[in-house]
């Protein structure tokens, strides 16, 4: 029987395609007889979802005396 | 540099130095990093106007120049990162989880997604992923690159991106029911 440890990975490993036939059976049982690991399986596709997700989150934006500042940069190294 | 020189600059910076600072932020996390990779690309399409067909897309032109530009930002910062891997408190000698880590189950996950708040939550989480785990989260789930192409850019073994993804997720997965789920 694999551990719990062993069937993280491995879950991780099946959501990307690169287990084996063995090792998906060893995993399979090894998630009839524990929660935990069904649960953690769940959860990993879960977090696929809001990783994929464009996520919304507060980004800064630039000032005009960045841009300013960028383009004398700009400037200076092409003329250089 | 001449007149006109400096106009095809101050156009494209017009043009696209907020959709720029926006893609390459969402990977980056750190303004002044942002910045000097948006200036190389700049610089870097200016002397290659030549390149450039006039028939071709501008915007997806200049933006291809910026991937590039972030691929070796990635590869550099993977050189910085190299450290070991902090190891993982969520299994016990057996390697069953212990009481403290094991999965709870995740109420109104589906609600979460749509939540602004969700998101700032799984920002600091990320951040305190290693700097390597978060380059592979990065090129892995915003980019969405290849297995390969990012053990390439990021020298890498294959088995250690596993280990690296396997212990992110523990850790990101930990983070979560700790500080939104959880609550």
């Amino acid at each position: 029987m694999i551990t719990c440890k062993k069937s993280t990975e491995w879950i991780i490993k099946k959501e990307h395609g690169n287990l084996s036939v063995k090792q998906n059976l060893q995993l399979l049982s090894h998630l009839t007889i524990c929660s935990f690991c069904r649960l953690f399986g769940e959860q990993s596709l879960l977090l696929n979802k809001a990783l994929n997700k464009n996520n919304i989150s507060n980004s800064p934006a630039l000032t005009e005396l960045d841009k300013k500042n960028m383009f004398s940069y700009i400037k200076n190294k092409i003329s250089g | 540099m001449n007149a006109a020189d400096a106009d095809i600059i101050n156009e494209w910076m017009k043009k696209y130095s907020d959709i720029f600072f926006n893609y390459t932020y969402k990977r980056v996390k750190d303004s002044d990093m942002v910045k000097d990779i948006m200036q190389e690309t700049f610089i870097s399409a200016w002397k290659n106007t030549s390149s450039f067909k006039k028939k071709a897309d501008e915007k997806t032109w200049l933006f291809a120049i910026l991937k590039n530009k972030l691929i070796d930002h990635y590869r550099l910062q993977a050189k910085l990162a190299m450290q070991p891997l902090n190891s993982d408190h969520y299994f016990d000698e057996v390697e069953h989880w212990t009481d403290s880590a094991a999965p709870l189950v995740w109420q109104n996950a589906n609600e979460a997604f749509n939540n602004k708040e969700f998101y700032t939550v799984l920002d600091i989480c990320k951040s305190k992923l290693s700097r390597l785990q978060q380059l592979v989260f990065t090129m892995k789930y915003i980019d969405e690159h290849e297995t390969n192409f990012i053990c390439k850019v990021l020298k890498i073994t294959a088995s250690n991106y596993w280990v690296i993804i396997h212990r992110s997720k523990l850790n990101l997965r930990n983070c979560l029911e700790k500080n939104w789920f959880g609550k």
